[in-house]
């Protein structure tokens, strides 16, 4: 069972730098047809500074460290039990190839359904750049199986 | 790109929706690599089974990846202000996705005109997968 001590606790932040490799793969695994996620060129000539990331590759940082899955596994969480149900990103600023982008994080909120059988929480993240500029924040809602062996 | 004129929509009126032709076991391996979420559920057939699932199922977030293509090849990613989804079902492999959304308003934000579409995934057999919406800059 999740404590509900653990609101608020602070993951510890992770900085990502954003390469333009990672962006060209991952708009292959999403089938992106739009040049401007996987052709500097065409990217520029349509007046963005470099490629641009699209609107779910932020969460690349959510799996690039131990960060939230450690954060739960410290907790004695079984991994293998929790499903992603919700997730939510709220946009400020474009993010782009050579951007470094650091990630804080935490749960602010748990709560269950089914007399406990399925505990929820929602997870909290905000994504700086280089220049300190928020460009995103986001909240993804986990469920923990608690009935499941 | 664009084809949509988003700007001038009305409530009621139609994203142009997308089908997703399949989820194979080559798009969620290749997903896995480039999201970085490696959770065997997702690749390993006898991991799933273990779980008590029937195959392997489909990332989330690769679902709402596709979704945001279908936002993204008609609205300007810097119109798209919010973008959120509840998961409602699971994506099997093999299952065929249609993605669609609807104005459902357009109201003032702040100082900005904005739409707000509500967002649905459902596959061959009509059930639902994923349900969502996004808020739309039109300013």
């Amino acid at each position: 069972m999740l404590n509900r001590s653990l609101i608020n606790k602070k993951c510890q932040p992770i900085s990502f730098r954003i390469k333009e490799e990672r962006l060209i793969l991952f708009a292959k695994a999403t089938g992106q047809t739009d040049p401007i996620y996987f052709d500097e060129n065409k990217a520029r000539a349509k007046g963005y500074s470099a490629l641009i990331a699209p609107p779910t590759f932020l969460t690349v940082l959510d799996n690039e460290k131990d960060n939230l899955f450690h954060y739960l596994s410290n907790l004695s969480i079984d991994l293998s039990k929790i499903l992603h149900v919700g997730q939510i990103y709220k946009y400020y600023k474009p993010v782009f190839s050579g951007d470094v982008i650091t990630m804080e994080g935490q749960i602010v909120n748990i709560f269950d359904k089914n007399n406990g059988a399925l505990q929820f929480f929602d997870f909290e993240s905000k994504y700086s750049n280089q220049k300190s500029t928020v460009v995103a924040e986001s909240l993804s809602t986990m469920v923990i199986r608690m009935n499941y062996e | 790109m664009n084809k949509w004129d988003y700007k001038s929509a009305k409530v009621g009126d139609s994203l142009p929706s997308m089908k997703i032709k399949s989820i194979s076991q080559n798009s969620l391996a290749l997903y896995a690599k480039a999201s970085g979420d490696r959770n065997p559920l997702h690749i390993d057939y006898n991991y799933a089974k273990k779980l008590g699932f029937d195959d392997t199922i489909a990332h989330g977030m690769l679902i709402m990846a596709y979704l945001g293509r279908t936002l993204t090849e008609n609205i300007e990613q810097n119109n798209i202000l919010e973008y959120g989804v509840k998961f409602s079902s699971i994506v099997n492999n093999g299952d065929v996705l249609l993605c669609t959304g609807i104005v459902s308003e357009i109201k003032k934000n702040n100082s900005q005109n904005v739409l707000k579409i509500e967002l649905k995934v459902t596959n061959q057999h009509g059930d639902k997968k994923i349900i969502g919406y996004t808020i739309v800059n039109i300013s």
